[in-house]
């Protein structure tokens, strides 16, 4: 009796954990990694400040 | 006991098949050309959690148009991935950020730059070793090659390409396509070191007409991208594009009306011409600049 409930838990367990593994499948690969951006960290807090006065192509 | 074993059976094929399902990302280019450039930005990605307001955005500002593909990922699930593109001329993709399932999608939205890179898997070790991060493993991307996004020793992400047809012949950039990428880093000696190491370009310096100094690397005479210290003290080190434009001033201007933000306002560049940099509805950064092509001048 005590078995046939071991092995009964035991299908159930592995059955959820295969069930959890499906989640990994809503993420979209590649760029589902990707972090806060910098420009994203900012926030909409209006203008900033700095220069790129000396960025950009040169040649 | 039968239908739990039916059950499993199920389930294995479906982590099974979920496991191999890869995303087969079109190519960047129409014209392969069968040659690797290492070094070269290759191609940009915008993800944004608007797609829809970043379409009108950036067809107004520059022009582009964008070609829903809506990829596959199995299991009845799609990514609505867009092809952008400049004149008829593949330039970058786009996708929906919503789909990552975070959060705050807005904090993702960004683009991101894809440097091409001879060998994938050698070029992941060294950014791991030069103090870099891996995001995601070198992944199969079918017709597009083989793709891994890192951040690199400062901190600023993008990704890594390895062509499986060969990368984009050197053009001119045309007003509305990538001009320039720079990478704005906390210091610039330690990011040169690092991007030199990872790609095999040459380090070179320019002198400004500040007395400063300008830092890129290089492909024999032909610079690829350039290195700027942080320029925008809000910023962490990030990578920032370059879009040709004709007339900053009359760009910079509708960027409001078209959802976006100017971040920091035409200005006179020290080697002539003016940039500003913007944000589009987004929040994803991006610079644009005049820029006069010297009848002499290499392609980019």
């Amino acid at each position: 009796m005590f078995q046939l409930w071991f092995k009964r838990l035991a299908q159930v367990a592995l059955m959820l954990v295969m069930i959890s593994g499906l989640y990994a499948c809503n993420n979209p690969q590649v760029y589902g990694s990707i972090g806060v951006s910098s420009y994203g960290k900012m926030g909409n807090s209006g203008r900033v400040s700095g220069s790129i006065s000396i960025g950009g192509r040169i040649r | 006991m039968r239908l739990f074993k039916l059950f499993f059976l199920v389930l294995f094929f479906l982590l099974y098949g979920c496991a191999t399902q890869q995303p087969n990302l079109p190519s960047i280019t129409d014209t392969p050309t069968g040659k690797y450039l290492p070094g070269k930005i290759v191609w940009h990605d915008l993800i944004t959690h608007t797609p829809e307001a970043s379409k009108r955005f950036y067809g107004e500002l520059f022009g582009w148009e964008f070609e829903d593909q809506g990829l596959d990922f199995g299991f009845g699930r799609t990514v609505n991935y867009s092809l952008i593109r400049h004149q008829g001329e593949l330039i970058g993709g786009m996708i929906d950020a919503n789909l990552f399932q975070r959060a705050n999608p807005a904090e993702l939205s960004q683009w991101v730059v894809v440097m091409s890179v001879a060998d994938i898997d050698k070029a992941v070790d060294v950014v791991q070793d030069s103090g870099g991060k891996l995001l995601t493993a070198a992944t199969d991307v079918a017709d597009r090659g083989r793709l891994a996004l890192v951040e690199d020793s400062q901190g600023a992400s993008f990704a890594l390409l390895q062509t499986r047809d060969g990368d984009p012949a050197d053009r001119e950039a045309p007003p509305g396509g990538f001009l320039w990428d720079e990478v704005w880093p906390a210091d610039v000696k330690l990011a040169s070191a690092f991007y030199t190491r990872l790609t095999g370009l040459q380090s070179d310096t320019l002198a400004t007409a500040g007395g400063g100094e300008y830092h890129y690397l290089k492909s024999a005479e032909k610079p690829r991208f350039g290195l700027l210290q942080q320029p925008v003290k809000q910023l962490s080190p990030t990578w920032t594009s370059y879009i040709r434009v004709q007339q900053p001033a009359a760009v910079a201007e509708r960027v409001a009306e078209l959802g976006g933000r100017v971040l920091l306002p035409v200005q006179d560049r020290d080697a002539g011409g003016q940039a500003a940099l913007i944000a589009g509805p987004s929040g994803a950064g991006i610079a644009i600049q005049s820029w006069q092509q010297a009848p002499s001048a290499a392609a980019k």
